[in-house]
């Protein structure tokens, strides 16, 4: 399953599952966690060109000895720089495999850890390299089911999961996102139409719609403001997915391509 | 003595079980609970108010002619689960059964099901049976 965040993207087992998600695009923290004992940490932090990776990674080791040393357990660490990044290890309370490497400017901790002292080689090796920064026209957005692809280096202003739904707001300079995702899909559609309901999801209601091939599409122009609505149902996964843009120009408006 | 009671049973109504401890445990349905089956896969339950029939307000509410049963109606998804609550399925069981049959995430159909249980143990139509240590 895809993680797609802030610029960034990995690939994890289908049941593991986002655990924590804060920060901006400057610098945050995603940690998706195993129904067991593994998580993957990805931290991210805007750095100067010139920035001294190792001073960093051992501020960060200290950090995590500092933590050990309070719990009452050892802790050692082993660093080698390759591949221009920095590959870690660290054992303390449970165990960590890592590698610190810079790309655009951001500085990104790429971690496997665990809080046994289980193998960490075969997990950590598949996070590396589904890691990607994205460097496509499109961005993608992906989390809890909901995927969607959109204008590169837009800002998340809003972000909200509950079971059954999840919904992430954008803006930039040109206009505003919002993608929603909505699980019970089959069940939703036994009690409305589709046209419907997606109507109300999207708080479109006079807008023109267009069904293409049992996707809605609706249009709503106003003379500074351009609304663009998309609704899909994914059989697969039982869920519906919305996404809703608003912008002063054409430039702006979102187009099918967006719902992944 | 009296006033302690009374108010520990005000609050006690209201606690939600742990959700460690739920998930531990196996819903049981009510046995005084009746289940209808209605068409779309829904179900009609009547759960008895228990504080009918007893001392003066009960037989000043059953003159009053006040309904001596409460009614909840369960869409698919709730009626799912119910028919799973037999005591036989635990938490983790159910949350499996869910997850297949709709298509849910495992975290999805975990948060679903303890938000769902929980509103059903707060009413009192289950019973979350949790095994204690010895």
């Amino acid at each position: 399953m895809t993680f797609a965040w802030q610029g960034f993207q990995i690939e994890h087992p289908d049941d593991w599952a986002p655990a924590s998600c804060t920060g901006k695009r400057e610098e945050g923290y995603v940690r998706i966690a195993s129904p067991d004992t593994l998580s993957y940490q990805i931290r991210w932090r805007a750095v100067k060109s010139k920035v001294d990776l190792s001073h960093v990674l051992s501020e960060y080791l200290r950090l995590l000895a500092r933590d050990a040393k309070k719990a009452k357990a050892s802790f050692s660490s082993h660093t080698e720089q390759r591949d221009n990044a920095w590959h870690y290890s660290w054992k303390g309370l449970g165990n960590g495999k890592g590698q610190l490497q810079v790309v655009d400017n951001l500085a990104f901790f790429i971690e496997t850890s665990a809080n046994t002292n289980r193998s960490l080689n075969s997990p950590h090796r598949a996070l590396v390299e589904s890691f990607k920064v994205n460097s496509d026209e499109l961005e993608p957005w992906a989390i809890f089911g909901l995927a969607v692809r959109i204008r590169p280096g837009m800002n998340l202003t809003r972000q909200m999961f509950q079971s059954g739904r999840t919904r992430l707001e954008w803006e930039d300079k040109l206009g505003r996102i919002i993608a929603e995702r909505w699980g019970f899909g089959e069940q939703i559609l036994a009690k409305h139409t589709f046209e419907s309901w997606a109507r109300e999801a999207l708080e479109m209601r006079t807008a023109v719609a267009t069904e293409v091939e049992n996707r809605w599409e609706f249009t709503l122009d106003k003379p500074l403001s351009k609304l663009r609505g998309f609704a899909r149902f994914d059989p697969d996964r039982n869920q519906l997915i919305t996404l809703r843009s608003q912008s002063r120009s054409d430039r702006g408006t979102a187009t099918w391509d967006w719902l992944t | 003595m009296g006033l302690a009671n009374l108010a520990k049973e005000i609050f006690e109504r209201k606690k939600k079980l742990d959700a460690s401890a739920l998930k531990k445990s196996k819903p049981t349905r009510n046995p005084f609970v009746t289940s209808e089956q209605l068409e779309q896969g829904t179900i009609l339950l009547h759960a008895p108010l228990s504080t009918q029939g007893r001392g003066i307000m009960g037989k000043l509410a059953q003159r009053a002619g006040k309904p001596s049963v409460k009614s909840f109606e369960l869409e698919e998804v709730g009626a799912f689960v119910w028919n799973l609550c037999d005591g036989k399925n635990s938490f983790e069981s159910i949350a499996k059964k869910l997850g297949s049959q709709f298509r849910l995430s495992r975290l999805e159909s975990e948060a679903s099901l303890t938000a769902f249980l929980q509103m059903l143990s707060q009413r009192k139509l289950i019973t979350l049976m949790v095994a204690s240590k010895k």
